[in-house]
């Protein structure tokens, strides 16, 4: 005897006769793009593949850094530019010599000026003898046409995560990202006071000080301190940013740390930030960068140094043969050669580069592993961090745009 | 023109993971092309800080273990994708708020579940024995069905599968109600019902308890490293077998041949590549939206037209600075809701899990921490009238407040203070990584009309373009991972088949 007798087993045959009387009701249009979807439109707008911009305008914001406003190029068919976080960079593509290479800035123009001036600012080290300044300096003008990535990176204030106030460490050129959030605190975009520990040799080298002091003026939940190596001024901090000064400045516990500065200055942290017992909720490094001498650093093997290896790249269906010396990184070994590898942090975090290690060995400092856990079981490496320790083959993902 | 490949995949997920090894482990030249620069699709993991997070799996059915392998363990076993396997006893915690609520936690095990469900509501003991052994039957009928090639006699089906009958065209509460189930019991044994996307009074009872049984039975299974480990075992099939994977490989157009069969694709608009068979794992709407008109038939079309979508999700995931136990949190998956009707939570997306993975993976976070994954239904109809992507990051910020504080009140936990990473999903960022129309992760909506047992039999009727073929989570047997697999799997083997000839030549030439 049935346990469900009363429910009609002969409904069963019509279940597809039913499904046919519906698909032959149906319309027999074509199915609309994903664009007619909110979800769509919102993701498209946020996360565009590439973005093609023009500059509009350059100013030189003091001797060797000039800042680059980047504007939507409507001749490419660009209508708008992606809003941002503030303390998101770009990614910037540039073809030097036939060979394509990109480097990630953080943007130091306001998400309001995107969204209501429609445009982005750069500023840029344009240092002598390094390839990417040294192409840029010769050849960005007002009116070239520069293609960048999405806004990307987690460098950014969530207030559900961090704490009600921001010491933010700062390192010369590493103001960029805090004059984007400054600007963002000002204008109520972001709820959170941020005190500033603005390390440069002297006062004339800050950059953006005097924006950052305009700001500050007009807005009490902005303040700056000048800690200045070869100077001493009234308010200001003499020497480096050093533990003490951390301890000195974060009075209050829901203070969350944001960390940008040369690499040396991370080095420091890293090694002395621990000592202060600082929950690690509250500390936000903002990504290393391309890490260039790997042999300076205490883990890096012996012996390796004046290797060069052969580097076999499979990208699709065809095989590349290369030399990668040990103390270049694969990305930067595989870009020089004129191969085009996706790569938007090099500093092993966003594992926008995440490739197969075919066969041999690398190196990858500590600090830059994050890689997933399943990559070490399954052999993927993060090129971008990643040194030869011997000959490899390795398989790298297409180029898309 | 040539045919460069016996086999091309479009789309790495589940369902063309586990298709692509099928066939590459038999030996097609098989080539998988994916967008992303990962596999896997929903099947991933992402890294903030020294946490990594699992995106999407809640857990596992149908999995099973060495010495009761089930339908996903076979599949993995069969191709040889190694996976570490970990299992999750407990049923789930379901706390309902509302009039008419409950907190209730249930066991696996048939006789633990029976035991525990008899606490809560006593008297059921016989009904859960009737349902336990409906399911039985299904399992015969469906059996029947198979070596029947899919054409069972009608007469044997209404005499000897009447209830197979009843079960695959009623829905999980009218089945409830029939052995006599009230009303609390009806709601909690309909907790399952988010994870295929429709209310217990539209979704198929057989495909439902189909599912559930197997969590009773089995328990719940989650790959030790998240599920990036199962998208990476499944591509180490593929590439052993000397078939290959494409990353940031985007299929900008499908190609056919005058008579409209599928030959091959273009990828990132520039290179077009051709294959005997075209299987796709993304969906038909974008199938169709890559695709020249006159190519999409019109049965397609309607079909399409007549379909709504399944659900999407909106998801925090947390990284908290103390450990499980300090946070006081003692169950892997705790379904919360203020009103306990499935209807209603599906109408008002009243309805979110809890999940804690250290409570099954101690050590799937850095010592002296924890991660929560917090899951909420959510469409895209339900985003607001005036979302756009300037206000976006603070809706969802607000959202994931609420459900913090939420989860907080109900569970009686201190979230706030130990969020150390933080993340948050939407069918936006659904949409950005799955490439999904309105960022659906379930494919099609399991309506009535349209649920498993009608989509199976009319299979054939549905596929009306020659060489391609569909598989994933928006093929016959609707979402989830173990069908998706089980889709994969399933018409690779066809494929196989189709091309046993093009193989056993193949074999006897390695062997000259």
């Amino acid at each position: 005897m049935s346990a469900i007798k009363h429910l009609n087993k002969m409904k069963f045959t019509k279940t597809g006769p039913r499904r046919e009387a519906i698909i032959k009701k149906a319309s027999d249009k074509m199915t609309p793009e994903s664009s007619f979807y909110k979800s769509n439109r919102i993701a498209q707008a946020l996360h565009p593949a590439y973005q093609d911009l023009v500059i509009s305008k350059m100013v030189m914001e003091d001797e060797v850094t000039c800042s680059y406003y980047l504007e939507p190029d409507k001749e490419a068919g660009c209508e708008k530019m992606a809003y941002f976080q503030a303390g998101q960079y770009l990614c910037v593509e540039l073809t030097i010599d036939g060979h394509h290479f990109n480097r990630p800035y953080s943007i130091s123009s306001s998400p309001r000026q995107a969204k209501e001036e429609g445009f982005y600012r750069l500023s840029i080290a344009l240092m002598k003898g390094f390839i990417a300044p040294d192409y840029i300096r010769e050849n960005w003008k007002v009116g070239t046409k520069v293609r960048v990535s999405a806004p990307l990176g987690n460098f950014t204030y969530n207030r559900l995560r961090d704490g009600k106030k921001i010491l933010a460490l700062i390192g010369g050129n590493g103001v960029t990202p805090f004059v984007s959030m400054a600007h963002a605190i000002a204008d109520g975009d972001i709820d959170a006071d941020m005190l500033m520990l603005y390390g440069n040799k002297d006062l004339k080298s800050a950059l953006f000080r005097k924006e950052l002091q305009q700001l500050a003026e007009g807005c009490e939940r902005l303040k700056i301190i000048d800690v200045l190596e070869d100077e001493e001024i009234e308010g200001g901090e003499h020497g480096l940013i050093t533990t003490q000064l951390i301890k000195k400045y974060r009075t209050d516990k829901d203070t969350s740390l944001f960390v940008c500065g040369p690499q040396a200055m991370y080095d420091y942290l890293n090694k002395e930030l621990p000592k202060l017992k600082i929950p690690q909720k509250y500390l936000r490094l903002e990504i290393y960068g391309q890490l260039n001498e790997p042999f300076r650093l205490k883990e890096y093997p012996k012996g390796q140094k004046d290797k060069v290896y052969t580097l076999k790249v499979r990208q699709g269906e065809v095989t590349y043969e290369i030399r990668c010396p040990a103390g270049t990184s694969l990305v930067n070994a595989i870009e020089q050669s004129g191969i085009r590898i996706p790569v938007h942090c090099r500093s092993g975090y966003c594992g926008f580069c995440h490739s197969r290690l075919i066969s041999g060995e690398i190196f990858t400092p500590g600090f830059l592993e994050h890689r997933r856990a399943a990559d070490h079981t399954y052999g993927y490496i993060h090129p971008c961090c990643s040194f030869p320790l011997s000959d490899l083959e390795i398989e790298i993902p297409l180029y898309k745009n | 023109m040539h045919t460069q490949y016996d086999v091309i995949v479009v789309g790495a997920g589940n369902g063309g993971l586990a298709c692509a090894a099928t066939t590459a482990k038999a030996g097609l030249k098989t080539l998988l092309l994916e967008k992303h620069n990962l596999p896997g699709g929903c099947a991933s993991s992402f890294v903030r800080g020294r946490f990594e997070f699992e995106p999407s799996l809640h857990e596992l059915c149908m999995v099973g273990d060495e010495e009761k392998p089930d339908l996903v363990y076979n599949i993995f076993k069969e191709l040889g994708a190694e996976v570490n396997w970990c299992y999750e006893r407990n049923l789930f915690r379901a706390i309902c708020k509302g009039p008419g609520g409950y907190d209730v936690t249930l066991k696996a095990g048939k006789q633990q579940f029976i035991e525990s469900f008899e606490q809560y509501c006593p008297g059921s003991r016989e009904k859960l024995e009737n349902l336990f052994k409906l399911q039985q039957t299904d399992n015969e009928a469906i059996e029947y069905i198979y070596k029947m090639k899919g054409k069972p006699n009608a007469l044997v089906m209404a005499f000897k599968y009447g209830d197979f009958m009843r079960m695959a065209s009623h829905s999980v509460k009218e089945v409830l109600e029939e052995l006599g189930f009230d009303e609390k019991a009806v709601n909690i044994l309909s907790t399952y019902w988010g994870y295929l996307g429709v209310p217990a009074d539209e979704l198929s009872a057989f495909h439902y308890f189909n599912m559930m049984t197997t969590y009773i039975n089995d328990g719940a299974a989650m790959p030790k490293d998240r599920s990036h480990e199962l998208s990476l075992a499944l591509v180490k099939v593929i590439e052993d077998h000397g078939s290959s994977v494409w990353y940031n490989a985007e299929v900008t157009q499908f190609l056919y041949d005058e008579e409209g069969k599928a030959i091959g694709v273009e990828i990132n608009h520039r290179q077009k590549l051709y294959a005997k068979e075209i299987v796709s794992n993304i969906m038909p709407n974008r199938v169709a939206n890559l695709s020249k008109e006159q190519y999409v038939p019109e049965r397609t079309r309607k079909l399409m037209n007549a379909r709504k979508f399944g659900i999407s999700t909106f998801t925090v995931y947390l990284g908290l600075d103390c450990t499980r136990e300090q946070l006081g949190f003692d169950d892997y998956t705790v379904f919360i809701s203020e009103d306990p009707d499935s209807r209603r939570q599906y109408d008002t997306k009243g309805m979110y899990i809890v999940n804690c993975l250290n409570k099954v993976i101690e050590d799937s976070s850095p010592e002296g921490t924890c991660t929560l994954f917090i899951t909420a239904l959510l469409e895209d109809s339900d985003l607001p009238e005036d979302l756009d992507e300037y206000n976006y990051e603070k809706y969802k910020t607000d959202m994931a407040e609420k459900y913090i504080v939420d989860a907080e009140k109900v569970l009686g936990l201190k979230i706030r203070e130990h969020i150390e990473e933080i993340e948050i999903a939407t069918p936006v960022t659904m949409a950005r990584y799955l490439g999904t129309p309105a960022g659906t992760i379930y494919g099609y909506r399991l309506s009535d009309w349209d649920n498993l047992m009608a989509r199976t039999a009319a299979e054939q009727a549905d596929i009306t373009v020659p060489n391609l073929n569909y598989v994933g989570g928006h093929y016959i047997r609707g979402d989830g991972y173990n069908v998706a697999y089980y889709t994969g799997n399933l018409i690779g083997g066809r494929l196989v088949t189709k091309y046993s000839d093009l193989l056993s030549a193949k074999k006897e030439q390695e062997v000259e």
